[in-house]
């Protein structure tokens, strides 16, 4: 908190939000393996796994802190160290990660929600990799491309509206909507390792 | 003149130990007040100039927490609570009697908590209520004192000391006799935290062992958190290499087992030493979720389903699930410790919030299990130490000090009250009449035991005792009868095999007497019903008792002759008539006192009425 750029903090806050749906996770594994209370009792009565509760807590304690330290501490270390000529937006693998939370509040399923942050962050962190004198990030918010990104903004705000607006009409449900941004995602990312290769090998 | 100002503070002892023992004093404590202020004016006169005086500040501090901790606990007039007492003054009573410990009775807080040491106390000044509120007041008011040296010894100084003080006391207002040790415990953890020295790890070892035979869920929240703090401190601090990190975790098992070695030899000499293991590491995690827990609520469908505003608001007030802050002050604060420990930057504040942020952490088993406000409060305090540090680090930050812990003040100010904390303790410390020996006023509640005796006292015999079926232990002890099972409550017989045994002991001692139901909410705990918790011994209640009168709402049951046993003390024939004092011979029914005039009916006690 004191050397680091705040960047760093928010790919930190971003890591712990995106962990959030773990904590339907643990509690669905918990209501698998973990039997109900035999003997009577409060917990009986309301049918409650208290195990459910201690894999939440641990979430809480442990996974979201490990997330948190991952996204704010060794991944921009380790983008740093793997980029030295041009220092990335290193925290921002971490607000895209924070996206999984977003999902599964839309209704996505915690898993689908996790994945789809996970493969988010790792694209972006390939876009990191991509070869040329200036890092990508940066020549994202640079110029006339800071207007391509309004409308990029806008395409994306304007798909997500009607997409809200077709689940009501049409049966189109929010884990579909979640499928086709995972989708969209690995497709980003595959496209980026494979753009990154093919200009490492065209500058060798 | 500005020479006399500056040697000042190193003399604010003297007013504050004075204070202290005004707190305590009955008389005089006008002369004491007086004799502190001109003292302290006056001492840096007449006293040499010494950096030791400065250091007793410390010291003095803790004894007028300490004397605040009487004046608030120390409550001669206070009703008792006859479950929550009962679970320690009867244990003790059979202690004193010369009952061994996990044979003779079934201490689920520990050996200690559930009247071990007031058996000792007994002992030593005899079996009485006075004896049990000193012992208690003592203990509370030197818990308070304990957590204000924990808190000193995080910080290492006392106005953050202080902070962390009241950050704790905002989760729990008011402490348990029962924080003592682990308090004292927690402090000698994070001195060895801070300090990093085998002797310390070796000595906090010690305390947790007395801990777990103290307070047994306490002792193993503060065990297991030591041990995780030797190991983790260990690993993440770049200083130790190779097997040097093991020395930590070394000294502190050895500790642990020096510590532990005594109370193991006692539990020998009186052959209990594997009922304790049973009881203490099989018996109790076995049950105790089943019989005890209370829904915690879902974090997961309350973050997924709530709006923004409404989980702040619910983080904020408490409302829809209370220990939410609680987890997410802790996941803060150990993401807050890992981040600097992975920029190897720990400080010995961090290593000391290292080890309080797991035993918080360990406690949090507690706050979760019986998720109820009282709970929260009691294994709660540990998370404010964690809080308080996470307001030490934003104030130290480099970048935006002020704003991040204005914005950290401000979710703690919002959360926990900890200006109305501060008020409330100073208030009641201040209208504190008990402390100072006030007169007190005659209790509802002596009348009602008088009743309860004075009918007992008529229908048994001397070495004869009764049986509670409404979860009031504490009636053996005022009404001086021995229990006839080692358990105090229907909850902890609720196994098959513990209902068994207490259906044998039932049989074998055939009380005259029993209470079948306590007429209020203890009849069921939780909602559910004695009846329903221990079917099989309420089963054998209602073929050999019937029900025979009603005193304050509880209704007796005489144990129905049959013609295998005849109780040579009982008078199952007769009723007693409250009011005028005289056996009715044959009666149809008793007179009621404290209660409806209508005669108690089996049907009735079965339906829990």
């Amino acid at each position: 908190m004191e050397d680091r750029p705040p960047r760093e903090l928010f790919g930190a806050i971003g890591g712990a939000v995106g962990t959030i749906p773990l904590l339907q996770v643990s509690r669905d594994l918990a209501s698998r393996f973990f039997a109900q209370p035999v003997l009577p009792g409060a917990e009986k009565r309301a049918a409650d796994i208290k195990a459910a509760t201690y894999l939440e807590a641990a979430v809480f304690l442990l996974a979201i802190p490990a997330a948190a330290l991952l996204f704010g501490y060794f991944l921009p270390k380790l983008l740093k160290s793997r980029s030295a000529r041009r220092p990335p937006l290193s925290g921002s693998p971490g607000a895209v990660f924070a996206l999984s939370a977003v999902l599964w509040r839309l209704g996505a399923g915690p898993v689908l929600s996790l994945a789809a942050g996970i493969l988010s962050a790792a694209g972006l962190v390939a876009v990191f990799f991509l070869p040329g004198d200036r890092p990508a990030p940066r020549r994202f918010l640079e110029g006339p491309n800071r207007s391509a990104l309004v409308r990029i903004a806008a395409a994306g705000l304007a798909w997500g509206l009607a997409a809200r607006s077709v689940r009501f009409r049409e049966s189109l449900t929010v884990a579909n909507l979640g499928g086709t941004l995972l989708l969209a995602a690995g497709m980003l990312t595959l496209f980026a390792f494979r753009k990154a290769r093919r200009r490492r090998r065209a500058e060798a | 003149m500005i020479e006399w100002f500056c040697r000042l503070e190193r003399f604010a002892w003297i007013p504050i130990t004075l204070s202290a023992a005004a707190l305590f004093a009955s008389d005089g404590a006008t002369l004491l007040l007086t004799l502190a202020a001109a003292l302290f004016l006056a001492a840096p006169l007449f006293l040499p100039d010494a950096r030791r005086w400065r250091a007793l500040t410390g010291a003095a501090l803790l004894l007028f927490l300490a004397a605040c901790g009487w004046a608030i606990y120390y409550r001669p007039d206070a009703p008792i609570e006859l479950f929550e007492d009962g679970q320690v003054l009867t244990p003790a009573q059979t202690y004193a009697a010369g009952g061994r410990p996990y044979l003779d009775t079934y201490p689920v807080h520990g050996w200690g908590a559930d009247g071990g040491v007031d058996g000792f106390f007994f002992r030593l000044l005899g079996p009485s209520l006075r004896t049990f509120w000193w012992r208690r007041a003592a203990a509370t008011a030197l818990a308070l004192s304990a957590l204000g040296l924990a808190s000193g010894v995080l910080f290492g100084g006392i106005l953050w000391g202080a902070v962390g003080l009241v950050c704790a006391l905002g989760f729990c207002p008011f402490l348990s006799e029962r924080h003592l040790a682990i308090f004292v415990a927690l402090a000698l953890l994070l001195r060895a935290a801070r300090q990093d020295r085998p002797r310390d790890w070796f000595l906090a070892g010690i305390l947790c062992a007395v801990t777990v035979f103290v307070t047994l869920d306490f002792g193993l929240v503060v065990v297991i958190a030591a041990m995780a703090a030797s190991i983790l401190l260990a690993v993440l601090d770049s200083r130790r290499k190779g097997r040097g990190r093991a020395t930590p975790a070394l000294a502190l098992l050895s500790g642990i087992g020096a510590g532990g070695l005594p109370f193991l030899a006692i539990l020998g000499r009186e052959g209990a030493a594997s009922a304790f293991f049973r009881v203490s590491f099989l018996e109790i995690p076995k049950t105790i979720t089943d019989t005890w827990g209370l829904p915690a609520g879902s974090a997961s469908l309350f973050l997924r389903s709530g709006s923004p505003d409404r989980v702040f608001s619910a983080l904020v007030s408490g409302g829809e699930m209370p220990s939410l802050f609680l987890l997410v002050v802790l996941g803060g604060g150990t993401t807050l410790f890992l981040l600097r420990s992975a920029r190897g930057i720990l400080e010995p504040v961090d290593r000391a919030a290292g080890a309080a942020l797991a035993v918080a952490g360990a406690a949090c088993r507690g706050v979760l299990g019986r998720a109820d406000a009282g709970h929260l409060a009691l294994y709660g305090v540990f998370a404010g130490l964690p809080a308080a540090w996470i307001l030490y680090r934003a104030a130290r930050a480099r970048r935006h000090p002020m704003l991040l812990s204005a914005a950290v003040l401000a979710l703690l100010l919002a959360r926990l009250h900890l200006h109305r904390v501060v008020g409330l303790e100073a208030g009641v410390v201040a209208h504190a009449e008990g402390a100072r020996g006030a007169a007190r006023s005659a209790r509802p509640q002596a009348a009602e035991i008088s009743a309860l005796r004075r009918y007992f006292d008529s229908a048994l015999a001397p070495g004869q005792t009764f049986f509670d079926f409404g979860n009031e232990p504490a009636l053996y002890f005022l009404l001086g009868r021995t229990p006839p099972t080692r358990y105090a409550c229907v909850p902890f017989y609720e196994a098959e095999e513990k209902q068994r045994e207490v259906v044998e002991a039932l049989e074998r001692l055939r009380p005259p007497l029993a209470i079948l139901a306590g007429g209020g909410p203890r009849d069921a705990f939780d909602g559910v019903s004695n009846r329903e918790r221990a079917p099989r011994v309420a089963a054998y209640l209602d073929a050999h008792y019937e029900p025979a009168g009603k005193i304050h709402g509880r209704i007796i049951g005489m144990r129905i002759p049959d013609s295998t046993f005849q109780n040579p003390g009982a008078r199952q024939s007769e009723t007693w008539n409250l009011e005028s004092g005289i056996w009715n011979r044959g009666a149809a029914a008793p007179l009621i006192a404290g209660g409806p005039r209508e005669p108690p009916t089996r049907r009735s006690w079965r339906r829990g009425i």
